[in-house]
Parts: C-alpha cells; sequence; structure tokens
C-alpha cells in the first residue's frame, strides 16, 4: 500500500510538468499581450510595449518558459501582472470560498443523490423511481446559470430568504451550495441507480437474503458497497470539478472563489497568476484523485488485497 | 426514510420553483423586500438615521492607488479617497482644492500651485510640495495615465508648499487635466515608499480626501471611513463599502433587494423594470463615451468620401439604440464632440438613414451593384452592434461581413491595417475638444483606426492645442469639425449613457458618466 501511494506521489511530479507546459504554451500561442489588456484600446502602443518589457513579456517563449520553471523549482510563482502581488497570497484568500462551498456541494449531493439513487433502483418502475429519474434527467439538462438566476429571483427577489450576493455568512452559501449540489446529484442519482440495478441482480446479493438478513441490511450493507465503486470515482471528479471553481455560479452569486480569480487572470493574461491557479488546482486534483484509490480499498477488500501483494 | 423524506421534499421545492417562476415577469409580482436576510452587512430599505452605504459595481479594483488604478472600479474608490490641487464647481468652472491659489506663465508653460499649508494626510503627516512631485512622477512612469500626464515635461517643489509644473507644449485645458484625473491626484510619499509593491493594494492613511482606505479584502469588498478632519468638511456618510458584483442582473437584484444601496453598472435591460419602482431612484447619464465607425482609409474603397457618407445614410440609429441599446443606453449624434465640453461647435445634426441616397452615393463612387465588406467585433456589445448595422445595411446593398475575434486579437488585426470597418469607442478624460478629437483624427495617432490623414486638420489641431485664447481656440475647433462633417473620416452614431440605480432614500444621489462617484455630497 505505501509503494503504491509513493510510486502515485512520484507519477504526479511528470502530470504536473505536462501541465504546467501544455499552459503556459497555451497561453503564448494566443494572441495579444497583458499591456494591451492592462492599458485599453486607447492606450498608446509606446506605452504599451513598455509595460511589456517591464512584465518580461517580450522575452522568447523558450527563454521565458525556462526562467519560469528555474523559479518555481526554487519555490518563486512570480507576482501577478495585476497588482504586483505573489500569486499564492491571491489564491489563498480565495480558496476557502471555494473549499467550503465545494464541500457544502458535495456533501448534498451525496446526501441526495445516493438514497434516491438506491430507492429508486430498489422499487424499479415505482412512482418514486419515475419521479426521481424524470425530474434527475431534466435538472441535468438545465443549465446552471439559469437555475442560479432562478434561485434568486424566487428565493431572495420574492421571497427574501436568502442574500443574492456575496460570502460573509451561512445563508449566503445555501442557493449556491443547492444550485451546484442538484446538478451534480442529478447524475450521482442516475449512476447509484443503474450501479444498484446491476448488484441487485448478484447472487451474493440473493445468497444474503437466503440467509435471512433484512431487506435493509441486504441493499444498505452488501449490494450498496459493490455498486459504490464506480459512483466514489465520479463523486472524486465532481470535488475536483467544484474545486476548480464552478465558475459560473460564482459569478453569478458574486462569490470570491478560485473560479472567478482564473476567469479574471484569463482575461487580462496575467500569466503568473494563471499559471500558478493551473498548478495549485492540477496538484489538488491529482491528490483527490489518489485519496479516491485509497477509498477504494476501504470499500472493496478485492482492491485492498492487489495492493498489498 | 427521513434523508428520503428531506430529499423528496427538496426535489418538490425544486420543481415548483422550475414550474411556478418560469411564466412570471418577476417585476410585477415581487413585493419589496423588507427582511433583512443578508447578515450584519446588509442595509434594510429604510433610510432613517443611517451614516453607512454599500456601493455594488461589477469590477473589482485593479489597484486602490491613483496612479495605477486605471480602471473603473478603481476610479470610484480613489476619488474618495484622494485628492488633487483644484476641483471643478458643478458647471466645471476650477476651484481651488489642495492648492489655494496658482500662476501660469505668460507662455503658458509653467504652473505654480501655492499649496494650503493646512492639510494633513490621514495618517497625520502634513502634505508638502514633495508629495505632488512623487505622485506626478509616478505617474508620469507607470503611464498608465498618458492622456492626461503625457504633456507634463517635469515637476518639481520650489518650496515647501510651493509646486512648479512645466509643460513640454503650452496646453490650455490643462488646468481641467489637474482637476479631473485621478494620476495626478496626491498620495504620502513617505508611506509609498515605504510599502513598496503592497502600496497598492493596501494604502492605508495614504490620503488626504474625504474618505480614508481601510481594507480591501480580495474579491469582496473594500471598505473606507470619514476622514471627520476633511478640510472642506466631514462628509455624512460614515463607513462605506464597495460591494463586487460582476453580473449587472445580480447587481439589479441586489439593489431590490436591498443588499447594496447603489449599484453602478446597471445593464439597459434592467432600467425601465427599475424606474417603475418607488423605493428605488435610476440615473441615467451620459457617459464620456462617443461611438462611431471607423472605416479603414489604407482601403481604396473607403477613400472615396462618398462611400463614406453612403454609410452613413445606410444606419438608421433610432432603431439602432431600440435593438442594441433597449432604447435609453444612448443619444444618436452628427459629431463626435460633445455637446457640453469646450469647442462643441453646433450644427452638425445626426444623420437619418436615407436608402435612395446611400445607393445613389454608391452608384456615382462607382459601385452600382452595392460594396461589401468586414467589420471586426467582439463578443458582447460590439458584436450585437455589427450585427444590427449588418441587416440595416443590407437594404442600401451594402454586404457586411462580421469577424468574431477574441479583444486582443482584434486589436493585433487593427494595428497591422487588416480592418475595413470597426465600431470605435474612445474616452475623452476630460471635457475638451482636444481630448475628445485628438485620438480619433489626428494622423500617426494610435486610435486612429480610420487612418485618416489630413495635413490641414493635424496642423488646425496643433494651433488649436497651443493656442491660449480661448476664442481663438474655439474657432479653429470649429473649422476642423466643419472639415470632418465634409470629408466624414469616421462617421459619429451615439453618445454611450450610463446607468445607476440607489435606494429612494439617498440623498444626493446620481450618475457620473466619468466613471467616479463621489460619496462626500450624499446623505440619507
Amino acid at each position: 500500500m505505501h509503494k503504491y501511494v509513493l510510486k502515485r506521489l512520484i507519477l504526479m511530479v511528470p502530470i504536473i510538468l505536462g501541465v504546467i507546459f501544455i499552459v503556459f504554451t497555451i497561453t503564448s500561442l494566443t494572441p495579444g499581450d497583458p499591456g494591451r489588456m492592462m492599458l485599453g484600446m486607447t492606450a498608446s502602443q509606446e506605452a504599451v510595449d513598455k509595460l511589456n518589457e517591464e512584465l518580461g513579456f517580450n522575452d522568447p517563449y523558450v527563454v521565458r518558459f525556462a526562467k519560469y520553471l528555474g523559479n518555481i523549482v526554487r519555490g518563486d510563482f512570480g507576482k501577478s501582472y495585476k497588482n504586483n502581488q505573489p500569486v499564492f497570497d491571491e489564491i489563498f484568500a480565495r480558496f476557502p470560498t471555494t473549499l467550503k462551498l465545494a464541500l457544502a456541494s458535495i456533501t448534498v449531493t451525496i446526501l441526495i443523490g445516493i438514497p434516491l439513487g438506491v430507492l429508486a433502483a430498489v422499487r424499479q418502475y415505482s412512482k418514486l423511481d419515475m419521479i426521481s429519474t424524470v425530474s434527475a434527467l431534466f435538472i441535468a439538462a438545465v443549465p446552471s446559470f439559469w437555475l442560479a438566476l432562478v434561485c434568486i429571483l424566487a428565493f431572495s427577489l420574492h421571497l427574501g430568504w436568502f442574500p443574492p450576493n456575496g460570502i460573509g455568512s451561512i445563508a449566503h452559501y445555501v442557493m449556491p451550495t443547492f444550485t451546484l449540489s442538484v446538478v451534480y446529484a442529478a447524475s450521482i442519482l442516475r449512476m447509484t441507480r443503474t450501479t444498484m440495478l446491476e448488484s441487485i441482480r448478484q447472487d451474493y446479493v440473493r445468497t444474503a437474503r437466503g440467509k435471512g438478513a433484512t431487506p435493509a441490511q441486504v441493499i444498505w450493507r452488501h449490494a450498496l458497497k459493490n455498486a459504490l465503486l464506480p459512483v466514489v470515482t465520479s463523486m472524486g471528479m465532481s470535488f475536483g470539478g467544484l474545486l476548480g471553481g464552478a465558475v459560473v455560479i460564482e459569478q453569478v452569486f458574486g462569490m470570491p472563489g478560485l473560479g472567478t480569480l482564473l476567469i479574471n487572470a484569463i482575461k487580462m493574461k496575467d500569466i503568473p497568476q494563471v499559471m500558478a491557479i493551473t498548478i495549485f488546482l492540477a496538484t489538488l486534483f491529482c491528490t483527490i484523485m489518489l485519496l479516491v484509490d485509497i477509498l477504494y480499498a476501504f470499500i472493496d477488500p478485492r482492491i485492498k488485497a492487489r495492493y498489498t501483494s | 426514510m427521513k434523508k428520503l423524506l428531506g430529499a423528496v421534499g427538496i426535489m418538490l421545492v425544486l420543481v415548483m420553483v422550475l414550474t411556478g417562476c418560469a411564466g412570471k415577469d418577476p417585476a410585477q409580482t415581487a413585493a419589496p423586500s423588507k427582511s433583512d436576510t443578508a447578515g450584519a452587512d446588509a442595509p434594510g430599505q429604510t433610510g432613517d438615521g443611517r451614516t453607512d452605504i454599500v456601493i455594488g459595481m461589477a469590477g473589482e479594483p485593479v489597484s486602490v492607488e491613483p496612479q495605477s488604478a486605471y480602471d473603473a472600479a478603481g476610479s470610484k474608490v480613489v476619488c474618495n479617497v484622494y485628492d488633487g490641487l483644484v476641483d471643478v464647481d458643478d458647471d466645471n468652472n476650477i476651484i481651488a482644492n489642495l492648492a489655494k491659489d496658482w500662476d501660469i506663465s505668460d507662455d503658458g508653460l509653467v504652473y505654480t500651485f501655492h499649496l494650503r499649508d493646512d492639510i494633513r494626510f490621514h495618517n497625520g503627516d502634513p502634505l508638502t510640495a514633495e508629495d505632488f512631485v512623487y505622485s506626478i512622477e509616478k505617474a508620469i512612469e507607470l503611464g498608465y495615465g498618458e492622456e492626461t500626464t503625457g504633456v507634463i515635461d517635469h515637476v518639481e517643489a520650489t518650496g515647501e508648499h510651493t509646486l512648479d509644473v512645466t509643460l513640454k507644449h503650452p496646453y490650455k485645458p490643462m488646468m481641467q487635466n489637474f482637476a479631473h484625473s485621478k494620476y495626478l491626484y496626491v498620495v504620502n510619499s513617505k508611506l509609498a515608499k515605504e510599502a513598496g509593491d503592497n502600496f497598492a493594494i493596501n494604502p492605508v492613511g495614504a490620503g488626504t480626501g474625504p474618505y480614508k482606505f481601510v481594507s480591501w479584502t480580495s474579491g469582496v469588498n473594500v471598505k473606507l471611513e470619514a476622514n471627520e478632519d476633511y478640510h472642506r468638511g466631514a462628509p455624512a456618510i460614515k463607513e462605506a463599502t464597495f460591494k463586487f458584483i460582476p453580473e449587472q442582473s445580480s447587481g439589479a437584484i441586489a439593489l431590490e433587494t436591498g443588499d447594496v444601496d447603489v449599484y453602478t453598472d446597471l445593464s439597459f435591460v434592467d432600467v425601465p423594470k427599475l424606474m417603475e419602482k418607488d423605493d428605488i431612484q435610476v440615473d441615467v447619464t451620459l457617459g464620456r463615451y462617443a461611438y462611431y465607425l471607423c472605416m479603414n482609409q489604407t482601403k481604396e474603397m473607403f477613400q472615396d468620401i462618398r462611400v463614406r457618407q453612403a454609410l452613413a445614410y445606410s444606419i438608421n440609429m433610432d432603431e439602432f439604440i431600440l435593438a442594441v441599446l433597449n432604447g435609453i443606453g444612448g443619444t444618436k449624434t452628427g459629431n463626435v464632440v460633445f455637446p457640453d465640453t469646450f469647442g462643441y461647435a453646433e450644427g452638425y445634426p445626426p444623420f437619418e438613414q436615407n436608402v435612395e441616397e446611400a445607393k445613389r452615393l454608391l452608384a456615382e463612387a462607382g459601385y452600382p451593384d452595392g460594396i461589401s465588406f468586414t467589420i471586426l467585433a467582439t463578443d458582447g456589445l460590439r458584436k450585437v452592434s455589427a450585427e444590427t448595422l449588418q441587416g440595416m445595411m443590407a437594404k442600401s446593398g451594402i454586404d457586411v461581413k462580421i469577424d468574431l475575434l477574441d479583444f486582443s486579437a482584434m486589436v493585433d488585426k487593427q494595428v497591422t491595417d487588416q480592418h475595413d470597418v470597426i465600431i470605435m469607442n474612445s474616452s475623452a478624460p476630460i471635457e475638451d475638444a482636444d481630448s475628445e478629437l485628438t485620438d480619433k483624427i489626428m494622423s500617426g495617432k494610435w486610435g486612429n483606426f480610420s487612418r485618416y490623414a489630413n495635413p490641414v486638420v493635424d496642423d488646425l489641431m496643433v494651433q488649436a492645442r497651443m493656442e491660449l485664447d480661448d476664442a481663438k481656440r474655439a474657432d479653429l475647433y470649429a473649422q476642423i469639425q466643419e472639415i470632418l462633417r465634409t470629408e466624414l473620416p469616421i462617421v459619429p452614431m451615439y453618445y454611450a449613457h450610463v446607468a445607476s440605480g440607489a435606494n429612494a432614500n439617498l440623498k444626493g444621489f446620481r450618475a457620473w458618466g466619468s466613471t467616479y462617484i463621489f460619496l462626500r455630497g450624499m446623505s440619507w
């Protein structure tokens, strides 16, 4: 197990290097320059050139890439073009908002998606199954910004229950969490239903029933454990995605998370900031996927046995 | 089972929301929310006895140091924290501010300011001429405010409270620059030097203005508090919070729910709905932007005046403003100079659509079968504008293609002269024809994307800029505007409006066209 984890950790290095290379290259290939972005349409070309020179943007691609790699090896991720502040200061200022939103959303997703998915499978073709499957299909097809705006209109404007914008209290997180989690819950529900349908028809489930276990025990302990594997993978990826910033939701609800930071940095061609966020997220995502794989071992003893052998 | 019930309940609520709200117009059914749901920092709807204010704006500042706050959000903060040498009254006449009086040398090159000796920065340090030297030199070095600082040659302190600003050439509207340009506001040089790069995001104590900078929480808000010792009297509102609400529709809703007291960047789609509300006041005013068509005159087709005129006659500006700006986002114009500026000449009404005239002019110019060209556009306003023009111009036999690009890709094409036609807007920092015309029509200027080069116009522009006599200057600009109308190097379209909304109880509120918002005159 330890060996496996170590191997995975080492494997993260080339993955992240690849991410750095790809993102750096793309930002260099796209037209435009930070000087023009910052000074706008009406600024003179001399002013733009001068600013680009100061930012070190005029060096050739290879030189900039080499310099950049050299710097991050020394732990220097550079300063934002926008305000000359170390890029990770901004990331750490924004990350708590994103993390809170992601944790809340994934929790609600699990609480809605898995029980409903299981029930839909157990009572296949029942009314409950019909309602939950159809509404899940519907919600999965709804654009999240629309759902967010409808929520604001209904719960902020009409009912006045929740603030429409910003952060600061738990109430601020209710609507963003709800909008994010219903969309994810819809897909988790459908996935749980499918995998549960498969596993309740397995021989070992029949055996469990045969030996006299209660229906609840059969379903929650025996069948679900096996059905959960693909669901856990999917949830891990959803969580990673949520950490990357629910860009649209953050924007609509005016939440200062990583997503809005990344979008603004891309718009401004703030390369050091874009790179730092990407590296941070790639590392985080790899770590989460590793944790998901370790979690597998606890859910499925067969996999644990494979790690130890 | 409890979990199941809860989940089913949520689903039911969701279904109700989805079906119940989709068809209704919220403006007709919504009752103004009185409940205070937003926690401690949310204001209620009534204004009695309040001394705080929450201002929502569409962006987050790039900086709160005046010399580098080049964006609209940054302007709104710095204009309340810092002060300039002089200011203007309601009629745009220059009045004293940090400078109690001033002399201008006969050749118009040297401006000598005598500063007040009783001014202190928010941290208690006294204001000296050295602070202005530092601030103005920093502005020139950074270059963000080139339009207003570019004319300054050098600046020196000739006494503790005496400042000499020397220009590169005489420039009559310079006093307007000193009054309006945030880049020429003063910062505490001692604090700025100590803080280094941190100064732009945390300039505590560095201003002399009516409000003191308190804090800036990245992505959330900027907080200010009243400067009780302000030399022109303490402001009525004691605590101000600038909140960042990037989505305009969210901003309008935040205003309706009372989550913010002011939203400065309303979309014209939301304005009519908000205007009907009793508890909200909306102000629409002229922005400092004129929109116009640039026709690239390095292309043979556009060198013919008749083709340029045909374009002007092919546009129905009333319809355009209705379709693109919801009928309220602009005022059509036949002149890019603003009516309230120095040098504006009357007698150039907007063009009216005349399909027959447009066709006749094109035929006369040798294009009886019409012409075809491309408009460069970016997603958003430029795209919608281009699509609307496409439909209108088709009637006059003009075939418009649209090249949809990323902003920087579009600028790349313009700079390398690959464009046919673009819809331009350019801001003018001060209300003077020099500021409003130079970049649009002088040859060799960066913003002259019609590539118009007329030595007569260039010469008149230089003369007008150097002239110190107001009557003569105005006459020169009148001549220039006459040539622009005849030769039509650019087709003026409309003056853009800006719309801001506020709680109806807020007194002294209005929309500023200049990206600023001055809190000092506001009260509950």
